[in-house]
């Protein structure tokens, strides 16, 4: 057979009937990605210090039992001391461990991040003001304003975490003064006290990202405790928190977001593809009187529906891209949060919906297709 | 070209009243030549296009098209006559609306080389349209341009036979006998059929064949027609 329909002409000359298409289309696609691209920005923020930051430093405080200390068999200062004297041991032989480079006995502050959805903690350390530079060092951080921790109770903090608590150098929480700031890198925060807080006493693991399960590895030193008594941050506990507290949590709120935009797209594209349609059945009627088969026919339509959803996707794209950067420079980045732009599993939800659309296009068209009728056909319904 | 043997149209065959559209009747049609058919409102003009053209099939009876009889050929044998060896002026133009003359001119071109698209042109610049007119969509034609139009657009493959089904129905007198002195020219090379109910359209047909109620009535050649 010979030339093809062809989809372009069509489309050159109905430019606006196209272009409502695709700008709906697009708009619905680039809503569902911008809404990903947002709720996402919680994920991307709390897992950074829930995973990321938890591979090179750990937290954790075991229950009094664990150092064989029984409150109600000693005094309160007995008992605190000997956790005190049990904390300090086990941090000298964790510090013997393959992978740990630095652990100490310590006392740990924590600044609350709020993100799109949801809220987390952010544990940091207080250490003697001559580890400072160390744990900084060990962390990757610069300082960028201000002076290095000094007095007890002197603080510095990431940019990020400042901008989120809106919190300024030089401004006093909580009985901190916050007197240095670091680069926006980490959720990284650090306080000077020469001694842990009695009642606070955790251990803080430096380590080279090789450890992810750091209460099997105190097990294996010999201590005995009941899980439920006992705190880790460490990356097993920030995946697990991670997953349960805010990525399964959104993920419901993406699936409803989801089906409404599949719902919408459809209906959408249903209700203004048809409306086009009725106007060319003279076309198609034409089209098989002087020869094109209807399979000619259909595939004319869709190559013209294709291009129609390629240039939507490209639109999204860009609307996308475009939203996206101005969310970050206006909302994230000033409040401190993390956000990544591409979403492998949303563009494919998103190509998910145009084959949705595409599937559902098909009755329509299919019945279009069965109403051809040739000329001959049409004279005839008309003297009927 | 044509060989119709006892040819048979029965529209609601399911009806206890058969309504015949085309009575059996044979007629034979020359390989080229303007080849008139003329009569009243139902009398089968149209159904007999309709069935040489293959857009319909006959009851009974057998039409041969070159020696090939086409009554019962496949869909895709019917589509590949229709783009490659015949051309079509309905009787209402159905030139699409959002298009320029110019493409619905091509729309029915079977290649869309440059020659073909000069020989469009040259159609349409031989029928009186101007370059800025080529541009124009149809509904800011003239109905004798648009008639205009569709002719050139059935004659855009060269097809051997071309139809016309009252191509001058909507047309005054002066744009009539301008469209019938186009498929005149065409018919020295190739065979024009002209279905009309209009005797002085005909007046330079090579034949004129006769319908009445489903039958040929008379069929005259040209030194009677």
């Amino acid at each position: 057979m010979g030339q093809k329909l062809s989809a372009m002409t069509y489309i050159k000359n109905n430019k606006r009937k196209v272009s409502v298409l695709v700008i709906s289309m697009a708009m619905c696609l680039a809503l569902f990605y911008l809404t990903q691209f947002l709720l996402t920005v919680s994920v991307e923020t709390f897992r950074v210090f829930l995973v990321e930051q938890a591979k090179t430093v750990q937290y954790f405080r075991l229950p009094a039992s664990a150092f064989d200390v029984d409150f109600s068999q000693m005094s309160e200062e007995e008992a605190y001391e000997k956790l005190a004297v049990g904390h300090e041991e086990l941090a000298v032989r964790l510090e013997e461990v393959e992978g740990v480079k630095k652990a100490y006995y310590t006392d740990i502050g924590r600044a609350t991040v709020s993100a799109v959805i949801g809220q987390y903690q952010v544990t940091f350390p207080f250490l003697p003001e001559s580890e400072i530079d160390g744990y900084m060092e060990h962390c990757g951080v610069e300082l960028i304003e201000g002076t290095l921790p000094k007095e007890e109770n002197d603080i510095i903090l990431s940019e990020n975490i400042l901008k989120n608590i809106s919190l300024k150098l030089g401004d006093e929480v909580s009985g901190m003064k916050i007197v240095g700031v670091t680069d926006d890198n980490y959720y990284f925060g650090c306080g000077v006290r020469e001694q842990a807080t009695l009642g606070n006493q955790w251990i803080c693991v430096l380590m080279d990202g090789s450890i992810e399960d750091l209460s099997a590895v105190v097990r294996q030193l010999g201590y005995e405790y009941d899980e439920k008594d006992a705190y880790f941050d460490d990356v097993k506990n920030g995946e697990h928190n991670l997953k349960m507290d805010v990525v399964d949590a959104i993920e419901f709120s993406m699936n409803l977001i989801y089906i409404g935009i599949v719902c919408v797209v459809s209906i959408l594209v249903l209700i203004v593809y048809v409306s086009y349609m009725r106007d060319r059945r003279n076309e198609w009627c034409l089209y098989s009187s002087i020869g094109f088969s209807r399979k000619e026919i259909y595939a004319a339509i869709m190559r013209e529906l294709l291009f129609t959803f390629v240039v939507a996707l490209v639109t999204a794209v860009v609307i996308s891209a475009v939203g996206m950067l101005a969310l970050d420079a206006l909302m994230i980045d000033a409040q401190g949060l993390k956000c990544r732009y591409w979403h492998a599993d949303t563009v494919l939800e998103c190509m998910t919906v145009l084959v949705v659309v595409m599937g559902l296009l098909q009755i329509p068209i299919r019945y279009a297709l069965y109403k051809i009728r040739t000329i001959d056909a049409m004279d005839d319904e008309l003297n009927a | 070209m044509f060989t119709i043997k006892n040819i048979t149209m029965i529209y609601d065959m399911e009806k206890v009243e058969k309504v015949y559209a085309l009575g059996g009747f044979d007629l034979e049609l020359p390989d080229k030549g303007l080849v008139g058919i003329i009569g009243p409102s139902g009398s089968g003009k149209s159904t007999l296009m309709y069935c040489l053209s293959t857009l319909k099939r006959p009851t009974e009876g057998a039409i041969l098209y070159n020696g090939r009889d086409i009554t019962n050929l496949k869909d895709s044998e019917r589509e590949h006559l229709r783009r490659e060896e015949f051309g079509f002026v309905f009787q209402r133009h159905f030139l699409v609306p959002y298009m320029s003359v110019f493409d619905n001119v091509m729309v029915a071109a079977t290649k869309h080389s440059a020659e073909t698209k000069e020989w469009g042109r040259h159609l349409l610049t031989e029928f009186g349209l101007k370059e800025r007119e080529m541009n124009k969509r149809p509904a800011k034609l003239s109905g004798g341009q648009r008639q205009r139009a569709a002719i050139a657009r059935a004659m855009i493959n060269k097809p051997r036979v071309l139809f016309a089904d009252e191509p001058t129905a909507a047309l005054d007198h002066e744009n009539a006998f301008a469209v019938m002195a186009i498929l005149k020219e065409y018919a020295k090379e190739n065979l024009v059929l002209v279905i009309t109910h209009d005797h002085s359209i005909l007046k330079d047909a090579d034949c004129i064949v006769e319908m009445w109620d489903g039958n040929i009535s008379a069929k005259k050649g040209r030194e009677s027609a």
